[in-house]
């Protein structure tokens, strides 16, 4: 697709990651960690099934899509929660840490553009695991009695190109 | 800065581009005041935006803070109450504070005591924790130390040593790939020690998880290279 025919939009994104990924293949195998995808491509298609899509893979981490802030949270804490409660019931070895931002994107064939999905991938970043980090725009666009009040203060912090500084929050749980 | 609002402050954050940031507070003080930066007021909040020099702020006495450098270090000294903290690459310093939420890449962390949970996510840098209530602390790299915990732990690493000091039974979850795990227990308690390779003292009493004896907490603590000790 040519820049002409590149679609703008607002949505939201999430990036996710594996904590401990590389190490865990070190110790357990390629087959192991291939198994480990597996499983996690399986939870996160359940949880954003007719809600949002996963854009790509990256390694052990995912890039997703979703219309908007508040389907875009509902949907990463259904993930965050289902890979805990598979790792509490040993299924799943790994936990998984996310960062969220909404804002304006592009649309460039199958995937997304712009500085929202570079902020977005620098919040996941900062996350710890078991951890959603989200910007104060997603917080934002939450309704008065949309979770807002799960959410601490984390501090901001700087995107190259970004001149503000960017606010982020992390869902307490 | 005159808080002309009528509304008390509940919050200050601070937002600097890359120098130093250092806030102290100071009981009984009645207004923030702010050198090397701009502030506003916006409700119960102030928002201070400082540049590439040292930003110092004065607070009251247990005022939450949420504080941001690019590489400069920070320095809260004194009693706060909710701290967060990101930086990339200073190091950061916490006197005493009510809950603590600190996100660096490579800087070294110092933490004296905390009232609730102390929450750190690093890379590269040293993690050190006097007294603290529950404690979530993941590193790359950096070795991390809990002196003091009163709550459950929960110390994470890919190469570093983990050394842990409960003050009271409770649940320990510590992973590393390459370092030592050391977890020191309460004398008299009653541990389950979820671990491939254990050495224990005998102050502990040890319940195995097949038993019916009950346990104060559980030790999970797991190193593919490094020993773990439980004592």
């Amino acid at each position: 697709m040519s820049g002409a025919e590149s679609v703008v939009g607002t949505a939201a994104i999430v990036f996710t990651d594996l904590v401990g990924f590389t190490a865990y293949t070190d110790v357990n195998g390629d087959r192991a960690a291939v198994d480990v995808l597996d499983r996690q491509s399986r939870l996160v298609a359940v949880e954003l099934a007719g809600c949002g899509r996963v854009v790509k893979e990256l390694g052990d981490g995912l890039m997703l899509w979703f219309e908007s802030g508040p389907v875009g949270l509902a949907a990463a804490c259904a993930v965050l929660g289902s890979v805990s409660a598979a790792r509490d019931a040993a299924e799943f070895p790994l936990a998984v840490r996310m960062g969220m931002h909404v804002g304006q994107v592009v649309e460039r064939g199958d995937d997304f553009v712009g500085q929202t999905v570079n902020i977005a991938a620098r919040v996941a970043d900062l996350a710890g695991p078991g951890e959603l980090l989200v910007t104060e725009q997603v917080v934002r666009s939450l309704g008065a009695g949309q979770l807002r009040t799960a959410f601490r203060p984390v501090g901001p912090t700087r995107v190259k190109g970004v001149a503000a500084p960017i606010w982020l929050h992390r869902l307490a749980t | 800065m005159v808080n002309d609002t009528q509304v008390p402050l509940a919050s200050v954050r601070v937002a600097s581009t890359s120098g130093a940031v250092r806030v102290r507070t100071v009981s009984e003080l009645e207004e923030v005041s702010v050198d090397g930066a701009t502030a506003e007021i916006d409700g119960d909040e102030m928002t201070v935006v400082g540049g590439s020099g040292r930003t110092e702020v004065r607070v009251p006495t247990g005022m939450d803070l949420v504080i941001g450098t690019a590489s400069g270090s920070v320095e809260v000294l004194g009693s706060a109450g909710a701290v967060a903290v990101v930086t990339a690459s200073g190091k950061v310093r916490v006197d005493d504070a009510r809950t603590v939420d600190v996100r660096t890449s490579s800087g070294r962390v110092e933490v004296g005591t905390v009232a609730g949970e102390c929450r750190i996510v690093g890379e590269s840098g040293r993690v050190d924790v006097g007294r603290c209530g529950a404690a979530h602390v993941t590193t790359t790299s950096g070795r991390i130390t809990l002196r003091e915990v009163h709550g459950p732990a929960h110390a994470h690493c890919v190469s570093g040593r983990i050394d842990v000091t409960m003050a009271v039974p409770g649940d320990v979850d510590a992973e590393t790939v390459s370092g030592k795990i050391t977890v020191a227990m309460p004398a008299g308690s009653r541990v389950r020690i979820d671990t491939p390779t254990t050495a224990t003292a005998a102050k502990l009493t040890v319940v195995d998880s097949d038993s019916d004896g009950e346990c104060d907490c559980v030790v999970m603590a797991r190193s593919g290279s490094g020993r773990v000790v439980v004592t």
